[in-house]
């Protein structure tokens, strides 16, 4: 699974993306952002206002991450 | 809807976009986004943009496609620059072609509110001001 952090994600997070080569099944959202935070504990400030996007759409509610994945995680965006 | 969409880290020009055909529209909505020169009140010499390019695209045709269901137009083009962006240089374009003005205000208007709600580009830095001394005469 490949991971994406963007603006204030790729701050905390201090890295733009990683791989997870230790996940065999799929995560949940809320799983995923168990191991996200597990790895980078600085995440938590953020959790609640970011969304995941799978495969370049977000995360629809109860849809699930898989192995394989794109994933990316993206704090409020500001563009315009 | 003809939708065109791109993100450019070269500068947007005054007229980025002709709607394909001619004669079919009656108005042409267009915006310009402009990075202002202060931010939060400080004088700054441009913004620094970064996007999830390929997402940012797709999600953009999906905004437009849904946006055109509720307001009919003929087509729209989407231009977002990333990268340094000087003061006074335009950010983002936007251009709509439609039979009449009211669609084309109406999807030009809701896609920029869904822009900035949904489309994963971020500003990410402030460029300072240039040093006096790089200022050409």
């Amino acid at each position: 699974m490949r991971i994406l952090y963007f603006s204030q994600a790729e701050n905390l997070a201090g890295c733009s993306e990683e791989s997870w080569n230790g996940i065999a099944a799929p995560l949940s959202e809320a799983e995923f952002w168990e191991e996200a935070v597990r790895r980078h504990p600085a995440l938590e400030a953020i959790r609640g206002i970011c969304r995941v996007a799978r495969n370049e759409q977000f995360l629809s509610p109860g849809e699930h991450v898989r192995p394989g994945d794109e994933v990316a995680v993206l704090p409020p965006v500001s563009g315009g | 809807m003809k939708i065109t969409v791109s993100l450019t880290e070269t500068a947007i020009p005054a007229r980025p976009w002709s709607p394909p055909g001619e004669g079919a529209h009656g108005a042409l909505a267009e915006f310009h986004g402009i990075v202002r020169g202060t931010e939060d009140g400080t004088p700054i010499g441009g913004l620094r943009y970064r996007a999830y390019t390929g997402m940012a695209e797709k999600q953009t045709v999906r905004i437009l496609r849904e946006l055109g269901g509720e307001h009919p137009c003929h087509a729209a083009c989407v231009v977002h620059r990333t990268g340094d962006i000087p003061v006074g240089e335009t950010a983002v374009y936007a251009g709509v072609a439609a039979a009449h003005r009211a669609e084309a205000f109406a999807l030009l208007s809701a896609f920029m509110d869904r822009l900035k709600q949904d489309v994963p580009i971020w500003k990410v830095g402030v460029l300072p001001l240039p040093a006096p001394d790089s200022i050409s005469e």
